[in-house]
């Protein structure tokens, strides 16, 4: 369970936003700051699991300053609904926030992505499952109707090594949005900041 | 010098009917047959390129590449190209226009490049040339793509691919130099799809 942190200044990470803010028009990063290290460094690429379907991949996700469309895709893949069969563009924002985590923590293991993008149909299968087995209560664990993960904003993940609190607090320090802190995963999402689960 | 080994060469490939290409070897012992399967084992390869068309005009991006058949280059430039190939079609989008243009793959020379393997027995060859420290293949097929044809040029020691120079119809030249190359990284073919739908309701 050791796992070695990463130093991130803040400057540091103004000035990476600043870059793929102005060179990524499609998706200005400005509420995101990315790390300088991320990008000043020798680039790694950001390595993928999806535990449901065994797939792991290493994804160059930039290219100099800017978004490597094929591995935009890759991540596209790793987050799409596989109950469904569908797959969407993910906010990019998620994308860099995994990268951004996963160099802070410097673990060989890959991000496990328990759930990304999910239809209407996943989603109520899902909350349904979830109130199912509370004995048809709603708890704050089920899956929330209106869900971050329908818009493609949302991303539930774990790193192997790093305690579920730890890696929680990290996101909630990058203020991107939602934080939901479960027992063996942390939901990470791009819309309003707010915060719930267990205790951090 | 370069003439001499070049006519020396072609001399050697213009036995390739009878299925001698395979064995052309340089002095230092290289074997083309090699360098050739080499590549073709690889089956991903992504990495970024630099684009020289005929007008002079120099464009980048990255690319990706995944055997057989497929292959996606996004351009950096704003109003650019895209190109997909997803082991049937290859697709070019003009972002400029906002038109795309479907050809099947196994008519352009592309297919040569993006192929399980090259075959060289069939005279698809036409010469191997050695030139500062690359090897260039030069590979043609009047029957399946008319006059065009690819040049692909490989690092002499590595065997890694280092650019390929495309001849179209009309004989007007692009060349493609890749770098930064990353190989056998495993990529989901979602990375290849064309988007039918959209196309067909843009066209």
């Amino acid at each position: 369970m050791k796992h070695e942190e990463i130093d991130l200044s803040k400057r540091s990470f103004m000035k990476i936003a600043a870059t793929l803010g102005a060179t990524a028009a499609l998706c200005p990063l400005s509420s995101l700051m990315l790390p300088d290290s991320a990008l000043a460094e020798p680039m790694v690429p950001l390595r993928l699991f999806n535990p449901h379907t065994g797939e792991t991949y290493s994804v160059e996700l930039f290219s100099g300053s800017q978004w490597n469309k094929s591995g935009l895709l890759v991540c596209d893949w790793m987050m799409r609904d596989w109950r469904q069969k569908q797959v969407v563009n993910c906010d990019r924002k998620l994308y860099a926030a995994l990268y951004v985590i996963q160099r802070k923590f410097n673990v060989s293991s890959p991000i496990a992505i328990n759930s990304g993008f999910r239809s209407n149909a996943t989603n109520r299968m899902l909350r349904g499952n979830s109130i199912a087995r509370n004995g048809g209560r709603v708890t704050a664990e089920s899956p929330a109707v209106n869900s971050q993960h329908l818009y493609a904003k949302a991303v539930d993940f774990s790193i192997p090594g790093v305690p579920v609190p730890v890696v929680s607090r990290y996101v909630k320090s990058l203020n991107i949005g939602g934080l939901g802190v479960y027992s063996t995963f942390t939901h990470m999402d791009t819309g309003r900041i707010r915060q719930w689960g267990r205790p951090i | 010098m370069t003439f001499s080994r070049r006519s020396f060469l072609a001399l050697l490939t213009a036995a390739a009917v009878t299925g001698m290409t395979a064995s052309v070897s340089f002095a230092d012992g290289v074997n083309v047959g090699d360098v050739i399967d080499k590549f073709t084992k690889i089956r991903s390869m992504s990495g970024e390129f630099v684009q020289f068309d005929y007008k002079g005009n120099q464009s980048e991006g990255t690319f990706a590449i995944l055997r057989p058949g497929m292959a996606r280059f996004d351009y950096r430039n704003k109003g650019g190209l895209n190109i997909l190939a997803d082991g049937k079609t290859v697709a070019v989008e003009n972002r400029r226009l906002k038109t795309w243009d479907l050809y099947p793959l196994s008519r352009t020379p592309l297919n040569l490049l993006l192929g399980d393997r090259i075959d060289l027995t069939t005279g698809i060859i036409k010469y191997v040339v050695e030139k500062d420290g690359l090897i260039a293949v030069m590979l043609a097929d009047q029957k399946t793509f008319g006059n065009s044809t690819i040049e692909i040029f490989f690092d002499k020691n590595t065997s890694e691919l280092r650019q390929w120079t495309l001849l179209d119809e009309a004989r007007r030249e692009t060349t493609v130099v890749v770098h930064n190359l990353k190989v056998n990284t495993p990529l989901p073919k979602h990375v290849f799809r064309i988007p039918y739908k959209d196309i067909r309701e843009r066209n």
